[in-house]
């Protein structure tokens, strides 16, 4: 159950970022620092509402998979590979685990690599 | 010059990525998912950097050093946040972004305060270290520093495609982390 949860925070993350950046034209970051601070804010003072596996992790889930939501309409023409990507990336921080902690970056890095492996898929 | 320079820093994104990969390999060697997921995804973002092209039309200006020492402030502001208000981290990066944002709104014709928000969220990123790791304000300095010069370099690269700051960021922290690792 929670793996499925972490799987639709990635899609639901980089879909609504991405309509948000593109197509309601807030820019990309007003659209994924926003829903970076709704997550932060939902989480910080709701800690309790859900186990503490997702209690901890959702955050990052759904703050990572913004970053994917941030490309541009004119590099990412199609939807589709924005919310595969923001699938992948949830796939890829639940097998990473520990990985995260820590480092500065590591989020938008494992955006970065789910974004461009899908992007590549679609091109080769 | 100029050109030689954004091209080492694409090429250094390059490695940051395949160098996070190969971390995320050791760290994981017995999780078998791990390899189901990310093999196919290495041999893809092969295919992508293969595929992917560049301009270098731009050349660095003198505002450039804004967007460096935004870039410090945003590491130092979040790591301060994260640190002092006991927010997290998400919740810490997230409101010096969506601050950042507003900037530009104070004069829309300013060209000068667009420049604000991604360098600042892109050094938010390199805040979001934790203290065991960063053990002090002056390696977010650093961090944020090390960040906001490669952003400047990397202004024309991966321009539109999600995840550039964060992976930008990672490569600042990244680079203090093994300087410090390599000296001290």
């Amino acid at each position: 159950m929670d793996i499925a949860i972490f799987i639709l925070a990635g899609f639901l993350s980089a879909l609504i970022t991405f309509i948000l950046n593109n197509h309601l034209k807030l820019g990309a970051v007003t659209a994924s620092a926003g829903i970076s601070v709704l997550a932060g804010l939902w989480f910080h003072f709701f800690p309790e509402l859900l186990n503490p596996q997702l209690t901890r992790n959702l955050p990052f889930v759904i703050m990572g998979a913004s970053f994917i939501g941030m490309a541009s309409v004119k590099v990412i023409p199609r939807i589709r590979i924005i919310f595969i990507a923001g699938i992948l990336f949830s796939g890829i921080y639940l097998a990473t685990g520990s990985f995260f902690e820590g480092f500065g970056g590591s989020l938008g890095t494992t955006a970065a690599i789910s974004l461009y492996a899908v992007h590549a898929l679609k091109k080769n | 010059m100029q050109k030689t320079l954004q091209k080492i820093t694409f090429l250094l994104i390059i490695v940051f990525h395949f160098s996070f990969l190969v971390a995320v390999f050791m760290d994981n060697r017995e999780n078998l998912n791990l390899y189901l997921i990310l093999l196919p995804v290495s041999v893809l973002l092969v295919f992508f950097y293969l595929n992917i092209r560049n301009s270098y039309e731009k050349i660095f200006k003198k505002r450039d050093l804004i967007s460096i020492s935004v870039s410090t402030y945003g590491a130092l502001l979040t790591y301060f946040f994260n640190l002092k208000l006991n927010i997290g981290v998400v919740l810490a990066a997230g409101i010096i972004g969506l601050l950042g944002s507003i900037i530009p709104l104070l004069n829309k014709n300013s060209e000068i305060l667009k420049l604000i928000p991604p360098a600042l969220y892109c050094g938010a990123f390199a805040g979001m270290t934790a203290p065991f790791v960063a053990n002090g304000y002056l390696f977010i300095f650093f961090a944020g520093l090390a960040t906001g010069i490669l952003y400047v370099m990397a202004k024309n690269i991966l321009n539109g495609y999600g995840g550039k700051l964060g992976s930008i960021a990672f490569g600042g922290v990244s680079i203090v982390y093994s300087i410090l690792y390599l000296f001290t």
